[in-house]
């Protein structure tokens, strides 16, 4: 008769508040995850960008020297580089391993590049990733750069 | 004794076990509450967040379509703004104003604009390059056209619940026009 709740059925009922308490919980963390997770993305995203830019750029410096009013219909040359930077006005590139911070983050990328079978333009592929709180976050970005120069007269 | 024994068998909660079950009651409902606004106030800043950061991309992604049919650009204000022609050589400027803490966008003699929104997104500091045009070219816009045009942007990000966020990042543009041997708008 004065029988009350068994070892068990405190257990269990334990176990439901517990398991309810960290879905809740982990709901929370989640949401604050998937921002750390977006601001470090669209970080990450705009630095392989910048750096398709910066190839963009240096094509048009290096198609500059041999341009005449007629235009260019040269192949387009590789890039023996895998990193491009960019300091007091000049473009600096180099091999091996190219690391930048951003703010707080350190972030690794890599740029590599194949000349096209029929020899109009290049393919570039750049790979980059950062190390966040969340693990390794990584992205990839290609393209293909031609010898486009534009024939204003 | 059949009355006695029926006596016992109605005996209810003593005063102590009620209050240890209602203690325990309140706890619960207190922690499972507190855990429970934890999730609606994360879900309002993820959702202020998203908006703050879709206003960036928008902002940015402005500055680089301006910037990449743009002509003449010329850097001012100690690296803090950018004189340059839009693509229908009308003269525009973009620049950094540390008072309201906004990138500020001016068309010809036209009403400022702020690139960002001020609710989501406040400017800390903005940084402009360009790089060193080749002054030994044969053509004139090649000795002042920059090939490539880098901003950093330093930027905080507001949530409505008060919590901000630091948002870093670069942004590089090379112009389409500073391929041609002579400036169009001229």
């Amino acid at each position: 008769m004065k029988k009350g709740t068994t070892f068990g059925e405190l257990m269990i009922v334990l176990l439901i508040v517990s398991a309810s308490l960290i879905i809740f919980l982990r709901l929370s963390v989640d949401y604050l995850r998937s921002l750390v997770f977006a601001r470090e993305l669209f970080i990450l995203n705009n630095i392989l960008y910048s750096k398709y830019q910066f190839l963009i750029a240096y094509r048009n410096k290096s198609l500059e020297s041999s341009f005449s009013p007629t235009g260019i219909s040269s192949a387009m040359p590789s890039f023996n580089f895998n990193c491009i930077n960019f300091s007091n006005g000049t473009f600096l590139t180099s091999s091996g391993q190219c690391r930048e911070t951003v703010g707080n983050l350190g972030i690794t990328y890599r740029i590599s590049n194949s000349t096209l079978s029929n020899n109009t333009g290049i393919k570039v592929v750049i790979d980059g990733s950062l190390l966040s709180t969340l693990g390794r976050i990584s992205a990839s970005l290609s393209g293909i750069l031609t010898p486009w120069h534009p024939n204003i007269r | 004794m059949a009355s006695k024994h029926s006596i016992n068998l109605k005996r209810g909660f003593t005063l102590l076990e009620m209050s240890i079950v209602i203690f325990l009651f309140m706890i619960i409902v207190t922690l499972v509450s507190k855990i429970y606004l934890n999730l609606v106030n994360s879900s309002l800043i993820a959702n202020d967040y998203y908006q703050a950061l879709e206003n960036v991309r928008l902002g940015t992604e402005k500055v680089w379509r301006i910037l990449k049919y743009g002509w003449s650009f010329r850097v001012i204000n100690n690296n803090q703004g950018l004189e340059f022609q839009k693509n229908n050589c009308v003269n525009a400027t973009i620049i950094f104003t540390p008072s309201s803490q906004q990138l500020i966008y001016q068309e010809g003699n036209s009403a400022t604009t702020s690139i960002f929104d001020p609710n989501l997104v406040r400017v800390k500091n903005i940084t402009i390059a360009t790089d060193r045009p080749a002054t030994d070219q044969r053509y004139a816009y090649f000795q002042y056209a920059p090939k490539i045009i880098v901003i950093n942007y330093n930027l905080e990000i507001i949530s409505k619940k008060g919590v901000t966020s630091s948002l870093e990042f670069y942004s590089a543009v090379a112009p389409l026009n500073s391929v041609y041997s002579n400036n169009l708008c001229q």
